[in-house]
């Protein structure tokens, strides 16, 4: 699971450099997510702009990697592709995700 | 290629049907779904539609491996043609059989995103998605029909 993460002025952000979060590799970034969650404090944003395919099983690993965090730290995504989006907006669950166009949106409205 | 991609695909689609037997692994279930994209790449269909097709057929393929064989393992056989401007795909495994009711819930809301559910995602995009659907037990096999529009 190929997951970089790095210190964009205050926030904290994951790249995905995966092109697709599929029942192939969910566990695995589940896993990967825990470990960024380990290191770091405060809010999390999850750079979604290379991952062009998502199907259910990695939308459940997206909820679980917010759960990971605890109640008092968000997970934030940025930069939906299409069909990732189609994936969140019909299960509803875009509405329980802050979400950014692009990772610089999430850091002009977060950056302090 | 923008203004042939609203075009209906032409009948029936030159290059016949697409078949490919597999065994039931997410890996394996990933490559027959590219594979199938390629299948379909002549065609100059929609972004739209491509995700659709792959979104529902990655959920019923994962749903065979995951719950038809339970992880375990077995032959998948997928069929898909095109004919008409509409996509048919038939599925096949030797697995459990499908509770009829995955197909007929009626009951399009199963979750409720706010209490952060990680599953039961994967039938509620099937059946809004797919044009239609419907299922069929022949002897120790289960058969998935799902039909796409593609205008």
């Amino acid at each position: 699971m190929n997951l970089t993460a790095r210190q964009l002025g205050p926030l904290h952000v994951v790249d995905v450099g995966e092109k697709r979060i599929d029942a192939a590799v969910a566990i695995a970034f589940k896993d990967s997510m825990r470990d960024v969650s380990d290191a770091t404090t405060g809010d999390v944003f999850l750079n979604l702009e290379s991952v062009d395919f998502i199907d259910s099983s990695g939308l459940g690993a997206i909820v679980a990697a917010m759960k990971q965090l605890g109640p008092d730290r968000r997970l934030h995504l940025a930069a939906l592709t299409p069909a990732v989006e189609k994936v969140f907006r019909l299960t509803r669950m875009d509405s329980v995700f802050d979400i950014h166009p692009t990772i610089d949106a999430a850091l002009a409205d977060h950056g302090g | 290629m923008a203004d042939t991609a609203l075009q209906p695909p032409a009948t029936p689609y030159d290059s016949g049907a697409f078949i490919i037997n597999f065994h039931a692994t997410p890996l394996k279930v990933r490559d027959a779904l590219e594979t199938l994209i390629d299948y379909l790449g002549p065609l100059n269909l929609l972004q739209e539609h491509l995700d659709t097709i792959e979104i529902v057929l990655a959920e019923t393929l994962n749903n065979v491996t995951e719950h038809a064989y339970d992880g375990d393992g077995g032959p998948i056989y997928m069929r898909a043609i095109v004919v008409d401007g509409t996509l048919s795909v038939v599925i096949r495994d030797r697995g459990k059989p499908l509770p009829p009711s995955l197909i007929l819930a009626d009951d399009p809301d199963g979750f409720d995103p706010e209490s952060l559910p990680e599953g039961g995602f994967g039938w509620h995009l099937i059946r809004n998605l797919a044009s239609e659907l419907t299922h069929n037990r022949l002897a120790r096999w289960n058969e998935l029909r799902v039909v796409f529009s593609l205008v």
